[in-house]
């Protein structure tokens, strides 16, 4: 494994690496000796780890990358979760399927036929990317961000399709709603996806 | 066994954050300064990551209904307790019925209120402190309301003589240096300006006004992002992300204030003017090292003393 990181202030590292398949809480089990690691957050194409402050990030990269290709594993369930749309539309969805040169009805027949996967969580607790959206529906994000989005909503942005939560500010196109309550910190497993997952929505 | 709320202001209870759940999009929040939280703790005489009120600048009233050991510190802040002014930075023994008036700040934004004992509130996800985006955690998930009543934890010690000593932190005046370590992604020009810190600085960024910096980036996949880091989007003038900060952002990263000064940024006010300055990263983490040690000293002063 190539040992390429990048600082990110003091107390971060960026260590390129596709995190799928890692066991994160094996790997902080593995660094929790040595090192104080306060957050690792995986992207889509890095993994982000945060120490202590005073920390000797070189020998901690070099650590992590060790303890990385340790770190994977194989028990981990494939998930597809099902979620179930509302009837009401989202406020851009007639603008999003002219877009891709479909009626509103069309559009999210073939929204509901595609399979995406969760590559990361992030933004707001529970708000899942989903890769797997066609290169020819990928749109910028709105220019201004709308000052509330409803919770469960279903929307696309910057080439991935996502769920909005919470009630929240939000700069993606809003295709429909879910009821689905994708996190909850009084669950047993507070988050309903996690990365890797498939997910697939039902009219 | 509680403290009412009579006048919430920005108030909202926390501790040292929530961390380990940064994967699930969990931001760790907790203390925007939190020495100066510490510090409250330690003077009331409670464990370090003991819950408290934070009150962002704005006048809050409090009554307590149980005698209790009470520390403001963070923010220098006028403030009042059973009719008298206090001083900040001390531990002040106060009697069931007593009123606690916090404000108006004259420094700083973020002032703490230790009280023996903790706020009693349950730890949601290892932490006790309110996530104000997410809405949940603290007290109900959000600021605090007049009328709120919350539960005090144990008193942990008993009263004594008022002490003739205090401890304040440094804090930031209109004219305030953030050192930092440029990158990944490289914006000339950063460290040149002075910058003026904007009107709607939260929790969660630092909006930082100017002549806007000439910056050509392609869109950014969203990439993991948290307290101290300097984004540029494309308008050219930095955010510079503080306590509350996402676990993720679009913006590119050009920078991220030093560990040392981030509590310096969590208590800029708005108006303050702010210069970057790029330095190595042997000195930060110097920089880190001396804070921790001269804090450490404190803590172990005031043990001493108490």
């Amino acid at each position: 494994m190539s040992e390429q990181f990048v600082a990110i202030g003091d107390c971060a590292i960026r260590l390129s690496v596709d995190v799928r398949g890692i066991d994160l809480d094996a790997l902080r089990r593995a660094l929790a000796a040595q090192d104080s690691l306060l957050s690792l957050i995986p992207t889509q194409d890095a993994l982000t780890l945060r120490y202590a402050a005073g920390s000797d990030l070189q020998s901690a990269a070099k650590r992590a990358t060790a303890a990385l290709a340790n770190a994977f594993s194989v028990t981990r369930p494939q998930r597809v979760h099902q979620v179930p749309l509302l009837a009401d539309k989202g406020e851009d969805l007639t603008m999003v399927a002219e877009h891709a040169g479909m009626s509103a009805d069309q559009f999210l027949d073939a929204f509901c036929a595609l399979e995406f996967v969760v590559v990361q969580i992030g933004f707001q607790p529970g708000f899942p990317y989903l890769s797997g959206l066609p290169r020819a529906w990928a749109l910028r994000r709105r220019a201004a961000p709308r000052p509330r989005v409803p919770a469960g909503s279903v929307a696309i942005g910057g080439g991935y399709a996502g769920i909005y939560p919470n009630a929240t500010p939000g700069g993606w196109h809003l295709l429909a709603r879910t009821q689905w309550v994708l996190f909850d910190p009084h669950r047993l497993e507070p988050c309903l996806f996690a990365t890797g997952d498939r997910v697939r929505f039902l009219r | 066994m509680t403290l009412k709320v009579i006048r919430a202001g920005f108030s909202s209870v926390q501790d040292l954050g929530r961390f380990g759940h940064e994967a699930v999009g969990v931001a760790p929040g907790g203390a925007a300064d939190p020495l100066a939280a510490q510090l409250a703790n330690a003077l009331v005489g409670n464990a370090a990551d003991a819950a408290l009120l934070e009150i962002q600048l704005s006048a809050a009233t409090f009554v307590l209904e149980r005698d209790a050991c009470i520390a403001l510190t963070g923010a220098r802040v006028d403030f009042a307790a059973a009719g008298r002014p206090r001083a900040n930075g001390q531990p002040i023994w106060l009697r069931s019925g007593d009123e606690i008036k916090v404000g108006p700040f004259k420094q700083g934004r973020a002032a703490y209120l230790g009280i023996a004992g903790g706020i009693a509130v349950p730890a949601l996800l290892g932490s006790r402190s309110t996530d104000l985006q997410a809405g949940f955690g603290g007290f109900g998930g959000r600021w605090l309301r007049a009328l709120d009543v919350l539960t005090l934890g144990d008193p942990p010690s008993k009263a004594r003589h008022q002490p003739n000593w205090w401890c304040e932190l440094e804090l930031p005046g209109d004219h305030a240096i953030l050192r930092y370590l440029p990158g990944p992604i490289s914006a000339p020009g950063l460290a040149n300006s002075i910058w003026t810190v904007g009107r709607d600085a939260t929790r969660m960024a630092i909006n930082l006004q100017g002549s806007a910096l000439a910056f050509d980036c392609a869109e950014q996949p969203s990439g993991a992002v948290f307290p101290g880091v300097i984004q540029l989007p494309p308008a050219g003038l930095p955010i510079i992300l503080s306590v509350d900060a996402q676990t993720l952002g679009g913006y590119p990263l050009v920078g991220c204030v030093v560990h040392a000064d981030l509590r310096r940024l969590a208590q800029l006010l708005p108006g303050a003017r702010v210069k970057l300055e790029p330095i190595d990263a042997g000195l930060a983490i110097t920089l880190a090292k001396r804070q921790q040690a001269e804090f450490n000293a404190t803590l172990y002063a005031i043990r001493d003393r108490l």
